[in-house]
């Protein structure tokens, strides 16, 4: 008798998900293959927000697939619906809005959410999101009324969009913390460089300060910091890394440290459950280490190997090419996370 | 986030569906929804499907499309789908464009979905439900109660979720309020202004409810929620628009036909109960006693048309309406009518047949049978209105000529005319219409001939009571005097005679049928009848733009024909197309008996309305062909 073809859910509608799933249809036609999503947009690169900023193009221009593409693999697609809890144990998930779903085998691919640093957390009202579609959707709704914006934290996110900022002639305050330039390693001879690639982009950096103090003042902001430095601005962006974003696998049983644990075949502590992108931890047998993974190229990749390990392939991970950030003529190498320039 | 949608603004119509179970009161918001988008300036129609055997059990869908251009018909697709009931909004995806949108209840109330089991047959689960699964059972048998719309989009749909039954909760402590939360939701997502949908809100639901500040509440909710939670990303949007649509009401057909009964001064109105011609009585039976008539329920339809059979007799201007079925136990007062030449009007509003049939679906198949339905030859004047204008237009019309030619008319509906809901501005009916009969002269009255052979077919009608006007009436054939005969010459003589009066109608009374479209030769012409027009308009209206070689007939009156402009606009096409819901082309049928051109047929019997993009295509794939 034939075998069944199995059941694949993927949390998640990111790099990871969508290259899991796109090996996984090829590798079992017939499987059933469902994506979900908590957020309303399709698939998309978030390294083009930033340049999202400085055209009128729709939305619909940043997504990587037509929708057609998954009625062409059937792959379901569950745009808009939130997980909040995984039952390993019964292979079943279940959705907020009360809906149990079954899997044979389940990825979880659900990336990533800003950091808020404790001492932040009293501003987070105040404090803006760049993270996805929608918010460069409302924020490029609000560019022509920014003159100033300050970076909180200063991470590659923030840098990056810092770089379509200067484009649009907007003025910059960098605040630069120890969580500065994830999720690349920001030791001293890192700082030296990038303070000075930053200041020859004419962005005010305050090095070894942080943010103590967020207050609004008419439509705009004043931010206060621990060497006293008040800074007048706009808007003030939380960009301060990431975590991963696995609250939903609470009393799950999954192993978890920053993100969810995984072996080299990208499997996690939990029978059929794996994980890829930037929600996991992952082990390299050549660190003998794990590493949590961050960026796109990492996503796509340990999308793709998660998937041929649930098609039963003993597939096991390697390191990313390295890549490039350019920043004021320095350059700077990433594992994993496709460099970009704000130079050009 | 709510609001705008992108400046697309709707060119073109948006199709709107509100599915919800009995209970769910889908049908009532769908009818403050479109009186509100109506209210905005926008042309509606909408059309609501409720299950046959009893309205208010299982599945009812309230279902509308706006436009900012008039148009006459529905679309195929519907753009937004909203589910006050997830089992039955997943039947409806099907019909859901793939780029449409959909709004749910993400926080339902005691339930838990399930989602398809992965080795269920697709199709037997889509129609069943998913599988629950448990350990001790494996998979169970789903319910359809066990399914939520969320997993069953297509990819390019959009999905939003509204905790429809905690926000009715919270304002009305009810759940029956959720149709108003939806409301709330949709003017937020899709730009409705919020002033308009609650002056519809307090009209409607003022009246009977009490809490009237507790729906607004519901309505305020809902709109809140979008602003504050609700990405939207689709791109439909309405908007206010600037049109006077004083002169507008909002109706359906049997409203239209009523309204014009009343406008005629029909003083009795006689039938007995059917789908979908019952509102036309509960309307009259309403209103016509405040205007000095009366409505006569009565035990059958034979009585029902001997009432004004009776009431024509005595210069009472009287109307009945049915459908196929009763239409049927009418029939032999059709030739009644005919031979002791009185004056009746008979609505059929027809639904699927034969028999019993389809009591709630739409059908254009009592053609043959408003036709032909007697014994002898039993000329009748045959009507068929094409929009609920027209509805309106007709029936005053049917009592005019009934009146003026002395003979049955026939107004032939259907399901879809009857109960689709239009946003209409009425003409009004020129004084010289409501009043048609040919009073006898002095002369006439000096040896007074009810029968009197004429020119034109028309006797001189002395009503009963009249000095000198005595007459028998019988269904027997007759001379002049009306006395009973069976002679040759009598029976010749009569027979040309009621024959000729509708020819005298033709002449006088029937307007040429309307053409639009292309002048000229054309590729392709469409020619229609009833309520299958306005998908042809519609559909017309588009391929024009595309400056595509077609043009259109349409013809309302059945009976008598107008020959000779039919004929020089079949010489005009190349093709000619006659789309008919019925499987003869009974219409095709009824011109092939006059004209020899060839006809291309579109026969559906599909149980709901063609729709204008079906046309379209039947049109484009004989242009190409
Ligand atoms: C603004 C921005 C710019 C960036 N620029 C670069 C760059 O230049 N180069 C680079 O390499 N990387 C960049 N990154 C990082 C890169 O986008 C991520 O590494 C990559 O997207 C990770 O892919 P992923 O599939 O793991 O997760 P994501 O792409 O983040 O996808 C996560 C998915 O999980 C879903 N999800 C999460 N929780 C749930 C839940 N509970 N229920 C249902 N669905 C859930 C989300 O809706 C989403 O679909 C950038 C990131 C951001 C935010």
């Amino acid at each position: 008798m034939a075998k069944k073809a199995l059941k694949y859910v993927i949390i998640g509608d990111g790099h990871a998900g969508n290259s899991a799933a796109e090996t996984l249809r090829r590798g079992s036609p017939d499987a059933d293959i469902a994506i979900i999503s908590a957020k309303p947009t399709h698939y998309f690169d978030h390294s083009m927000l930033a340049s999202f900023l400085l055209d009128k193009k729709d939305i619909t221009s940043l997504y990587l697939y037509p929708y057609t593409w998954y009625k062409e693999h059937t792959i379901r697609l569950r745009l808009n619906q939130t997980v909040i809890r995984v039952d390993p144990g019964k292979h079943e998930l279940m959705l907020a809005h009360n809906e149990r779903m079954h899997y044979d085998r389940l990825l979880v691919a659900s990336g990533a959410k800003p950091k808020l640093p404790e001492s932040l957390s009293r501003y987070k009202g105040l404090l803006t999101m760049f993270t996805d579609a929608v918010d460069a959707m409302k924020l490029r709704e609000r560019l022509g009324k920014l003159k100033h914006v300050t970076m909180v934290g200063g991470d590659c996110i923030g840098l990056h969009l810092a770089g379509s900022m200067l484009k649009l002639g907007k003025s910059i305050t960098c605040i630069l913390n120890e969580y500065s330039f994830w999720p690349l390693e920001y030791d001293t001879s890192v700082k030296d460089k990038l303070i000075e690639g930053l200041k020859k982009k004419h962005i005010e950096v305050l090095a070894d300060d942080i943010t103590t103090e967020i207050v609004k003042e008419g439509t705009g902001l004043t931010v206060m910091t621990k060497n006293g430095k008040i800074i007048k601005t706009d808007l003030a962006f939380l960009t301060s890394g990431m975590i991963p974003n696995i609250d939903f696998l609470d009393g799950s049983g999954i192993d978890v440290q920053t993100g969810i644990l995984v072996d080299e075949y990208m499997h996690t502590s939990a029978q059929d459950v794996w994980a890829a992108g930037e929600c996991a931890t992952v082990y390299y047998p050549e660190l003998k280490d794990y590493r949590q993974s961050t960026g796109e190229v990492n996503a796509k990749m340990l999308g793709n190997i998660s998937a041929r390990n649930m098609l039963d392939e003993k597939k096991a991970v390697s390191l990313a090419e390295p890549g490039k950030i350019t920043i004021g003529g320095e350059d700077f190498i990433t594992y994993g996370w496709k460099g970009f320039s704000i130079d050009v | 986030m709510g609001g705008k949608g992108s400046p697309l603004t709707y060119e073109k119509s948006l199709t709107i569906e509100i599915c919800g179970s009995s209970g769910d009161r889908a049908l009532a918001a769908g009818e403050i929804l479109i009186k509100t988008l109506s209210d905005i300036g926008y042309h509606v129609i909408s059309f609501d499907a409720y299950p046959a055997e009893i309205r208010g059990f299982g599945k009812t869908v309230a279902h509308m499309r706006a436009g900012r251009e008039f148009m006459l018909s529905l679309s195929r697709k519907v753009d937004i789908l909203i589910s006050l009931s997830d089992r039955y909004a997943i039947e409806q995806l099907r019909n859901l464009n793939d780029e449409g949108v959909v709004l749910f209840d993400n926080r339902p109330n005691n339930v838990v979905y399930e989602d398809l089991p992965h080795d269920a047959d697709q199709t037997e689960a889509h129609r069943l439900g998913p599988g629950v699964y448990t350990e001790k059972e494996g998979w169970k048998t789903p319910t359809k109660d066990d399914v939520s719309i969320a997993g069953h989009l297509g990819p390019g749909m959009y999905l939003y979720g509204i905790p429809l039954y905690q926000l009715s909760q919270k304002t009305t402590n009810e759940s029956r309020s959720r149709n108003i939360v939806v409301l709330g939701a949709v003017a937020a997502l899709f730009n409705v202004p919020e002033k308009e949908f609650i002056n519809n809100l307090t009209a409607k639901l003022g009246k009977k409810d009490k809490s009237i500040e507790s729906i607004i509440a519901a309505f305020e909710e809902g709109r809140r929620y979008v602003i504050e939670n609700i990405v939207k990303l689709d791109p439909y949007s309405f908007e206010k628009l600037s049109v006077d649509r004083k002169s507008y009401r909002l109706m359906d057909g049997n409203k239209a036909v009523a309204q014009a009964a009343i406008d005629m001064g029909c003083k009795l109105y006689a039938g007995y109960p059917i789908t979908p011609a019952t509102k036309i009585m509960e309307i009259l039976s309403d209103e016509l006693p405040r205007h000095g008539g009366v409505v006569v329920q009565t035990e059958d339809e034979i009585s029902a048309i001997g009432h004004v059979t009776g009431a024509g007799f005595a210069g009472v201007r009287a109307m009945t309406a049915t459908s196929g079925p009763g239409f049927c136990l009418m029939t032999e007062f059709i030739g009644y009518n005919v031979m002791s030449e009185n004056p009746i009007v008979v609505v059929d509003s027809q639904r699927g047949g034969p028999a019993t049939g389809l009591p709630t679906k739409t059908e254009q198949s009592d053609l043959n049978h408003a036709l032909f339905a007697g014994n002898g030859d039993t000329p009748r004047i045959v009507v068929a209105p094409t929009s609920a204008k027209e509805c309106y237009q007709w029936t005053a019309e049917a009592f005019y000529l009934a009146e003026k030619y002395q003979t049955p008319v026939i107004v032939l509906m259907d399901l879809f005319l009857s109960l689709s809901v239009r946003n209409v501005s009425l003409d009004p009916i020129p004084d010289y219409k409501k009043g048609g009969n040919k009073f006898p002269t002095q002369e006439d009255m000096k040896l007074y001939l009810r029968q009197k052979i004429t020119d034109d077919g028309v006797s001189p009608r002395a009503l009963p009571g009249l000095e000198n006007g005595y007459q028998a009436v019988s269904g027997l054939e007759q001379n002049e005097y009306g006395t009973p005969v069976y002679d040759e010459l009598s029976h010749t003589r009569m027979t040309e005679k009621r024959f000729r009066k509708i020819q005298t109608a033709l002449e006088n009374d029937v307007p040429l049928p309307q053409r639009i479209g292309v002048s000229g030769r054309v590729k392709v012409g469409v020619i229609s009848w009833g309520s299958t027009t306005g998908a042809v308009m519609d559909a017309l209206d588009s391929i024009l733009k595309q400056g595509k070689s077609v043009a259109m007939l349409k013809v309302i009156v059945i009976n008598p024909l107008r020959e000779k402009e039919i004929q020089a606009f079949f010489d005009d096409c190349e093709k000619v197309l006659v789309p008919e819901l019925n499987y003869e082309g009974q219409f095709a049928n009824w011109l092939s008996m006059h004209f020899q051109k060839k006809l291309y047929r579109y026969n559906k019997v599909a149980a709901r309305p063609i729709t204008h993009d079906e046309i379209e295509e039947e049109i484009n794939r004989l242009l190409e062909e």
